[in-house]
């Protein structure tokens, strides 16, 4: 059952929709969401049919979602966002955030995930770091990314020349090596001599480059790792 | 018009009539010539050391072996021949189709030609090819004599033939004719049951089948017979060659009989068998008795009697395969019967029926379709061995495939099974990871819940490191092999917020760390435990400010140390402290905890190539 849109949010906070079929993990989220003064939620909803039909018309800033849906599974809604609304961005709710699912998510066109336990204020911080600009990004998901990069560069030298190039800048690495070792952003910034809103565009740079890549793959690759099914339904 | 030879075919005589007259239309003047004269009578009379018999007229051909059985003598025969006033100008020449054995030849008393010996009976002069005689300009008369001596041998086919003289130019077509049907196509015959025979030689010299060597040894037998009949001068002297002819003949059948024996899979009746042996044996007897007699009947009877044997065995072959069709076998009844006929005939035209002698014997050629059946059996013989190696090489195939299929079966449950007893070790290793880590840190928040003095942010102190057990047993599934960058990296990930939450200030140092081989999931499991049981004593008891991990490569080894600005440990953790070193020496790794009031330091130093796998 989908909640009533809430259309008062005041023009400048974030406006959020809320993808999330378990009742208390929603109430929590949208109590977090509504608790914080530079988010507002304007739909919440727990059947992701009624979440895309809702999003076809409507334009949100970012949309909070869970993957594991009665009627079928969060990545290919992120997939379909992407072009529905290129400018909303997609976070995804996770128990544990391991890394295959991290991964699927950020190749489908998710920026990150927030951890189903995690406290309002944490909730809010992450999401205006990403709407600022920000991509969070474990270590783990770091060594993947920085693994599937390298392993798309010889590859797209023998495709088709409408495919960008993957090219890792020197610093790209750099970073990517470096939250892969554990640094933080700060430490990183520290580090490089850089701050810390060029080390977060650094990795949001990269999110890109995987997800240009990864477009056409992403359903095929959620469906490889047996998150979704070969009849996309929910696993 | 001219003469032709009259015995000949009727193809023979058209061919000769169109050589004629076109010869007619063509030559100037040559109605007025005169044609080519047959001369078919002699006056003939013996020469003997005692004197001369009286001269006395006989016809042409004359049979010396026939009319004189078991005699030897030289012969003297008168020939006359006129040669018209107003012939044209230009030499004369004979045909003589057959003399022999040796003969010389006058015309009007002088010497034109010679062969063998006259006064030598028996020599190896066989006299088997026509003669062709010049007749110069200047000895011709209107009236002429050609005298002509021979010399005939007991025994020995001998005589002469009917002779034909005319003008050269005339006379060259009937001599072409003459060496083609007398010299050229037995020569051509003889040249092909040669190869055949050799080619069979080789066949059986490679391939051992009986069936080659009968067909070699009478395609070989039967080709020498051949090269007998235009080959002058034999190898040997009268009759020793006469033997070895016979003898060559009597191989030949005798390998025919072979060749269908094994035909028929050598299921021929013994009778036969035996019958054919007697024929073939009494072959050379027959032909010595008649020599010890000087006469050619025991020959004759001889070959009559095979000639019979050979037409009832082709009769009973015949009906046998009609009975039972089957195409190599008709074919090689057909030859033989071919043979048996042609055989049949020479010997009438021989002995019996005294014909011309510018014929030629049937046999010669008959015997070439016998060798066409050897080619063609073994042409067939070749098409089956191809066949069955083809059908070999199918069952290979088939069988090959079949045992690759079986393989890739074998390969497939193998691969099955490594594949299940892979995921059984990893879900033991998953449990025990589940009951040492999330499900340990339940058990003890029931009890706490149970006790009912425990404090609530103490409680929820124990779930959340019970969830980030949880999330840290996940990562450890993922972590690369000995890649102990991405444990701690991952280690830092998941503690972060609690350490944050505990007024913790964090100091992280992770150079890049070398990859420690061997180092398995369990092994990363454990220094997890070590290192999440470090940091949560240090959260919950060392009252600490400031906590640092530094991570270096020192060599091969991998040295982690945590230290933190807390209390110290004291007595207390003595059991974590067990814990702690049973795991480090699970890992073989070396654990030291150095712990005083102003802070604790534990340092767990990994080697680098020594470790084992450890389960």
């Amino acid at each position: 059952m989908p909640e009533e849109p809430v259309q008062t949010a005041p023009h400048e906070r974030w406006q959020i929709v809320l993808l999330e079929d378990d009742e208390a993990s929603r109430q929590y989220f949208e109590a977090s969401i509504r608790g914080h003064p530079g988010l507002a939620l304007q739909a919440s909803f727990n059947r992701l049919r009624d979440a895309q039909a809702w999003l076809e018309t409507h334009a949100a800033d970012l949309l909070l979602t869970d993957l594991a849906l009665p009627d079928g599974h969060g990545l290919e809604l992120i997939y379909r966002l992407k072009t529905l609304q290129p400018a909303c961005e997609t976070l995804v709710i996770s128990v544990l955030g391991d890394e295959d699912t991290v991964l699927a998510c950020l190749e489908a066109g998710a920026v990150g995930y927030i951890q189903k336990d995690a406290r309002p204020d944490d909730i809010g911080q992450i999401v205006l770091e990403v709407k600022q600009g920000g991509s969070p990004i474990s270590p783990m998901i770091a060594r993947k990314l920085l693994e599937r990069l390298k392993s798309l560069q010889p590859q797209l030298q023998q495709r088709a020349s409408d495919v960008p190039q993957v090219q890792l800048t020197v610093r790209e690495s750099d970073v990517l090596r470096l939250v892969a070792r554990g640094y933080t952003y700060a430490e990183i910034a520290e580090m490089e001599g850089i701050t810390m809103h060029t080390v977060q565009m650094h990795i949001k740079h990269l999110y890109r480059k995987l997800e240009v890549h990864s477009r056409g793959e992403a359903v095929y690759q959620a469906g490889l790792m047996g998150l979704v099914d070969p009849q996309g339904r929910t696993t | 018009m001219g003469y032709a030879w009259p015995a000949s075919r009727d193809c023979c005589l058209r061919y000769r009539l169109w050589v004629w007259l076109g010869l007619w239309l063509l030559l100037p003047g040559a109605w007025a010539q005169s044609a080519p004269v047959m001369i078919e009578s002699a006056q003939v009379r013996m020469l003997t050391p005692d004197g001369e018999e009286a001269l006395r007229t006989e016809s042409l051909p004359l049979h010396w072996d026939l009319a004189n059985r078991g005699l030897s003598g030289v012969l003297e025969l008168r020939l006359s021949f006129a040669r018209p006033s107003d012939a044209a100008a230009g030499s004369w020449a004979a045909i003589i189709p057959r003399v022999g054995n040796a003969w010389r030849i006058d015309l009007n008393g002088e010497r034109l030609a010679e062969a063998g010996q006259i006064d030598v009976h028996n020599d190896n002069w066989a006299a088997k090819r026509p003669v062709w005689v010049v007749l110069p300009e200047v000895l011709l008369k209107p009236q002429n004599e050609l005298r002509i001596v021979l010399r005939a041998d007991a025994g020995r086919r001998a005589g002469l033939s009917r002779v034909m003289v005319g003008p050269t130019e005339l006379m060259r077509p009937q001599w072409a004719y003459q060496e083609w049907l007398r010299i050229t196509t037995p020569q051509a015959a003889a040249v092909l049951s040669l190869l055949v025979g050799a080619f069979c030689a080789l066949l059986w010299l490679q391939q051992r089948d009986p069936l080659y060597a009968a067909a070699a040894v009478g395609e070989l037998a039967w080709g020498l017979r051949l090269v007998d009949t235009w080959w002058e001068a034999s190898p040997l002297s009268w009759p020793s060659w006469g033997m070895v002819v016979l003898c060559l003949f009597v191989i030949w059948s005798g390998a025919l009989y072979l060749i269908i024996k094994t035909l028929w899979n050598d299921g021929r009746p013994r009778m036969e068998q035996q019958g054919m042996l007697l024929l073939l044996v009494t072959g050379p007897i027959s032909l010595a008795i008649s020599w010890w007699h000087l006469t050619p009947v025991w020959v004759t009877v001889w070959m009559l009697a095979s000639l019979a044997g050979w037409v009832l065995l082709t009769l009973r072959l015949a009906w046998e395969v009609w009975k039972q069709p089957d195409g190599l076998r008709w074919l090689v009844v057909l030859a033989t019967a071919a043979c048996v006929f042609a055989l049949a005939r020479d010997v009438y035209a021989g002995r019996a029926g005294a014909l011309y002698f510018e014929e030629s014997a049937y046999g010669k050629y008959a015997a070439v379709l016998l060798a066409l059946c050897v080619l063609t059996i073994v042409s067939t013989r070749f098409k089956r061995a191809r066949d069955d190696l083809v059908q070999a090489n199918r069952s290979i195939q088939a069988r090959i495939d079949a045992r690759e299929l079986e393989l890739n079966l074998k390969h497939a449950q193998v691969t099955a099974m490594e594949r299940d007893k892979a995921t059984a070790e990893e879900r033991t290793r998953v449990l025990r990871d589940m009951h040492d880590g999330a499900g340990a840190h339940l058990i003890t928040a029931i009890r706490q819940v149970e006790r009912g003095d425990t404090s609530r942010t103490e409680l929820l102190q124990t779930l959340q490191e019970s969830l980030d057990q949880l999330r840290l047993s996940v990562d450890a599934i993922h972590l690369p092999q000995g890649d102990i960058n991405a444990l701690l990296a991952s280690l830092r990930f998941r503690l972060e917020r609690r350490i944050k939450a505990a007024g913790l200030g964090l100091k992280w140092r992770a150079d890049e760390l070398p990859v420690l081989a061997n180092f398995h999931a369990t092994q990363m499991r454990h220094l997890q435990f070590m290192l999440m049981e470090a940091i949560s004593n240090v959260i919950q008891h060392a009252q600490a400010n400031h906590i640092a991990l530094t991570a270096v490569a020192q060599g091969q080894d991998i040295q982690i140390e945590l230290q933190d600005d807390g209390v110290g440990m004291g007595e207390a953790k003595g059991n974590g402290r067990r814990i702690m070193q049973e795991r480090a020496a699970l890992i073989h790794a070396r654990l030291s905890i150095d712990s005083t009031s102003q802070g604790t330091c534990l340092r767990i130093t990994l080697p680098g190539a020594t470790i084992e796998p450890q389960a």
